[in-house]
């Protein structure tokens, strides 16, 4: 391990002497426009130190991409079914404070400076110190300092107005040990390039989640000479005034236009997000109705071992389709350049197919999350219901009903294994006993089973499109279920609309997934366990003040589970298991699969395309991207 | 006459002001707001919630007030400076939203009407006047079919078609190189170039139709002794088919003119979403999906009021048209 260490610190040392400050290269582009004079030259855009990029300075660990240097230019082709969102871009555009080579397999020892250059826990893991990098430029090519940290800190999570409106106030992981009523992590500035962060306990899970938190740097660094114009401290009434006026506003309504304004990780590939300064390797050049493009950030602080300026590719474009079959012949017809999200399981075949045709390539690789998990609610408010869900029994019985190998065989093309954290036998004659054992005895005139308490009993499952394998699988669910002699009623709902009615408690069964395979980092970051345990959840984050208290085990779980999240990598390794061993005797849900392999569709013209490795990570790197 | 008209205008207003508050309720009716995705993206950004600052966001947003209070905003709003509210999903002003699109989309329904009436027209004449013949027999034949085939499914076999035989892929009003760039010359010869397949795919069943009315009309003419008698007069055919009886034969096309114009501004919803064309269907669509509430209910809205002058002005029509409607007007 340490030999590694040296040969990495060594091969950086040489990678950054290659790339001396007076041969930075750039798009043409880019020449173009300094050459008229509406840009700085080069040197001037990037950092004292920028990040070199290479095979050992790498999101992609060395086994699973052969890293070659790219040449510039081309316009990057790829699809979305949201309005707003594109899956694949977002998370091209990931930027974390801190990187880690193989990302979601971090070790703590190889994490480094992304954005910042370089940090220091101190010994008690109460104390994190980062040093940012001099002449980094946001990409309007205004600095970017600590004062921009402050202003995050000060101005948005400790204001008061902003904080009850919602968006950017402290958030669980940023309070000490992830407690949900934990003591708010204390931001501090030391010099215009260094800044501390500390927490009253040792928490030394923090920086792993500034290494892998789906990239948020904009938790931290939030460009101040932009959103100060929409901001009481630093704006004049009046100001703001005209400002609300113009946005349609009530006075004194500064917090909806700040947050309107203000783009955060989750909002990175909004429409509106046009115009507003980033760190990101792309920005919005322009939106129309069905496309946004994006244009490379000409103050983008990474370059390649030859001092290229990154990305590549200088242009991204991000097609909204209402259809997923249109995605389907668009891919097959070579129309597409990257597709991650919307290349689901069950046209595995059909891609594979016309592969040569398309001029692409299908590359499976793993995913970081097991597809379709099942949620029964077990704190529903009708009371049948809530009795059957808390039943252990009930919940064995359906999970060991379930037909996985057929799923695997059928949906996933045998790219899947059964999961490891519910016991994954298929035993139908089994989960039959058990429900008589429950009491489900007698049936209506159609042989179905009624309730304990004599009315028709409904197994209602509630689901949203998140990607294409979901539909196949509620069908195999459905027929597998059926055959218990349960009435199953599968019904489809749009997203929003679904998380809506989790929301407000009124889903029985939903389905969604869930990063199974890289617990240790990620749990309850989507709070999937809170689907099945809705209304106990709510007692836990409010410190008892609403929800309702539920059984031991569950809390058990959940504290399990902040502990995980705020221990280094070893303890979190460890630790895990023991969150895996409730949820395996308790069946808290249900997965179907785990281990699934992804197809990541990548024009044959595309090079630094990851071959092995996770699908994520992959994407997660577009900066190296570039067309043959 | 005036009268007529002034009556009949005013007849429409209380009918406006009740689709205004049908379409608000429509769209109020199901649980789910804008909230929903708010308080979704708090919590994958980690912040969990409860019921007081749940409370507070609804505030917030004045999704606590009355759904009366609601509504008389949101009218006001776009009855005094056009206002119709924001997109919650597209996080932009609806009436940019819905402009955008429009114009594309009226261009693709205009092109569409010509193309119906500039082949049925003639060919329901034809039919007609040569019944029985091969090609009655052939337009006939190609009629039911298009009446028959769903317009989506005829957009997805001229896909596979397309795709198989040609190679291409005929999705969208643009090639992609095109897409992005300004309007030029060569931008509409691209749009043109892609344009037919939804203008076939929509206008087949309406021309299939179209064809059917035409030829029963236009046969039910030919058989009337006014017909006859000219012909025995000797006068010349032509002049004796579109003198009387094809004027006689297109009035339904005429009286249905009102209803196109919400046809024209909504589009094939589901023929435009499976030929991902850039209209104003599939975005309706995906707001009633989404409860995009200030979108939905602005196009249903409009749709609502396109509908009442569509008919309003296929009165005038009429009236203008037909001497027995205006005096019945009047009387009343």
């Amino acid at each position: 391990m340490k030999r590694v260490s040296i040969l990495f610190v060594l091969l950086l040392l040489l990678s950054a002497a290659a790339a001396s400050a007076d041969n930075y290269m750039e798009s043409p582009l880019l020449t173009a426009m300094v050459s008229a004079g509406d840009l700085p030259p080069v040197e001037d855009r990037l950092p004292a130190q920028p990040v070199v990029f290479d095979a050992s300075w790498n999101d992609v660990p060395t086994e699973d991409l052969d890293f070659q240097v790219g040449k510039y230019g081309g316009t990057l082709r790829a699809v979305r079914t949201h309005p707003n969102w594109d899956a694949d871009v977002w998370a091209m555009l990931k930027e974390t404070l801190v990187a880690s080579p193989g990302w979601m397999d971090a070790n703590p020892k190889d994490l480094r400076g992304n954005v910042i250059l370089d940090y220091e826990v101190s010994a008690d893991g109460t104390t994190f110190t980062f040093t940012m990098r001099e002449g980094l430029k946001w990409s309007d090519g205004m600095p970017v300092t600590t004062e921009d940290v402050r202003f995050t800190y000060e101005d948005v999570h400790m204001n008061d107005e902003l904080g009850e409106f919602g968006w950017d106030i402290l958030q669980q992981w940023m309070r000490t040990r992830n407690q949900p009523d934990g003591e708010p992590m204390l931001v501090e500035v030391i010099d215009d390039y260094t800044f501390q962060v500390s927490f009253p306990e040792s928490y030394p899970g923090f920086i792993n989640s500034l290494a892998v938190f789906w990239g948020t740097y904009r938790d931290f660094l939030k460009p101040k000479h932009h959103l100060m114009n929409f901001h009481p401290e630093y704006t004049s009434a009046d100001k703001l005034a005209d400002a609300l006026a113009e946005a349609g506003l009530e006075e004194g309504e500064w917090y909806k236009l700040f947050l309107q304004e203000d783009h955060n990780t989750w909002e990175k590939t909004n429409t509106t997000a046009d115009g507003f300064p980033s760190l990101c390797p792309w920005i919005i050049a322009d939106v129309t109705p069905t496309v946004t493009l994006w244009e490379r950030n000409p103050y983008y602080f990474k370059v390649d071992s030859e001092g290229q300026q990154l990305p590549y590719i200088d242009r991204v474009r991000s097609e909204y389709v209402t259809d997923r079959e249109t995605i389907n012949l668009k891919i097959v017809a070579g129309e597409l350049d990257i597709v991650e999200r919307e290349a689901g399981g069950p046209n595995l075949p059909f891609f594979k197919e016309n592969e040569e045709r398309g001029g692409y390539n299908v590359t499976l690789l793993q995913q970081h999350f097991a597809p379709v998990d099942i949620y029964l609610n077990m704190t529903h408010a009708d009371p049948v219901w809530r009795g059957l869900a808390q039943d252990l029994r009930f919940r064995q019985a359906l999970n060991m009903a379930i037909n996985r190998q057929d799923i695997i065989d059928k949906v996933f093309y045998g790219f899947a294994s059964l999961p490891e954290v519910v016991p994954s036998a298929y035993d139908p004659a089994r989960a039959n006993a058990l429900l008589d054992e429950i009491g489900l005895t007698a049936r209506d005139s159609d042989g179905n089973r009624l309730g304990p308490d004599g009315n028709p009993l409904m197994i209602p499952i509630e689901w949203a499109p998140e990607s294409p394998d979901f539909q196949p699988v509620v069908e195999l669910l459905t027929r597998d279920w059926t055959e218990l002699d349960l009435d199953v009623t599968p019904k489809e709902l749009q997203q929003d609309l679904l998380h809506e009615r989790e929301r407000s408690n009124e889903i029985k069964i939903s389905l969604n997934w869930d990063d199974l395979e890289k617990w240790w980092l990620f749990a309850t970051i989507w709070g999937s366990p809170r689907f099945a345990t809705h209304s106990w959840h709510l007692w836990y984050t409010s410190g008892g003040e609403s929800g309702e208290q539920g059984p031991d085990w569950v809390y058990e779980f959940f504290d399990q589970i902040a502990e995980v999240r705020s221990s280094s990598y070893e303890d979190a390794q460890r630790l895990v298991k023991g969150a895996q061993q409730i949820m395996y005797d308790n069946i808290l849900y249900i997965p179907t699969v785990q281990k699934l392999r992804k197809p990541l569709l990548t024009s044959v013209n595309l090079g630094n395309v990851p071959t092995s490795g996770m699908v994520l990570v992959g994407v997660n790197s577009g900066e190296q991207l570039f067309f043959k | 006459m005036v009268g007529y008209i002034v009556g009949r205008i005013l007849q429409v207003v209380p009918l406006l002001v009740a689709l205004s508050i049908v379409s608000f309720l429509i769209i109020e009716l199901p649980p789910g707001d804008y909230l929903t995705s708010l308080i979704l993206r708090l919590e994958q950004s980690g912040k969990q919630l409860n019921d007081e600052e749940v409370l507070r966001l609804k505030k917030q947003y004045g999704l606590d007030r009355p759904a009366v209070v609601r509504y008389s905003m949101w009218m006001w709003r776009i009855l005094r400076d056009g206002d119709f509210g924001r997109s919650f999903t597209w996080q932009r002003p609806v009436a940019e939203v819905i402009t955008e699109r429009i114009v594309l989309t009226m261009v693709i329904s205009i092109a569409t009407l010509l193309f119906t009436w500039v082949v049925a027209v003639p060919a329901g004449i034809y039919s007609a006047v040569r019944q029985y013949s091969p090609f009655d027999y052939a337009a006939t034949f190609f009629g039911f079919i298009g009446l028959s085939i769903p317009n989506f499914l005829l957009a997805l076999i001229l896909m596979w078609l397309a795709f198989n035989y040609l190679d291409v892929a005929v999705t969208g009003l643009f090639s992609p190189e095109y897409a992005d760039s300004d309007w030029s010359l060569a931008k509409v010869g691209n749009m043109l170039s892609h344009i037919w397949v939804p203008i076939l795919v929509i206008g087949t069943a309406g021309t299939a139709g179209i064809i059917r009315v035409m030829r029963g009309c236009l046969l039910d003419e030919l058989r009337k002794q006014y017909v006859i008698t000219s012909r025995a007069k000797g006068l010349a055919e032509a002049r004796l088919l579109f003198k009387y009886p094809v004027r006689v034969a297109v009035n339904p096309l005429i009286s249905t003119i009102g209803w196109l114009l919400p046809a024209i501004i909504s589009g094939e919803t589901i023929t435009a979403i499976v030929l991902n064309l850039p209209t104003s269907g599939p975005m309706l669509f995906q707001a009633l999906l989404a409860q995009d509430t200030y979108l939905a209910a602005s196009f249903v809205l409009i749709l609502a009021f396109l509908t009442i002058i569509g008919t309003l002005i296929s009165d005038l029509m009429l009236a203008w048209l037909d001497p027995r409607i205006r005096y019945e007007g009047v009387s009343r």
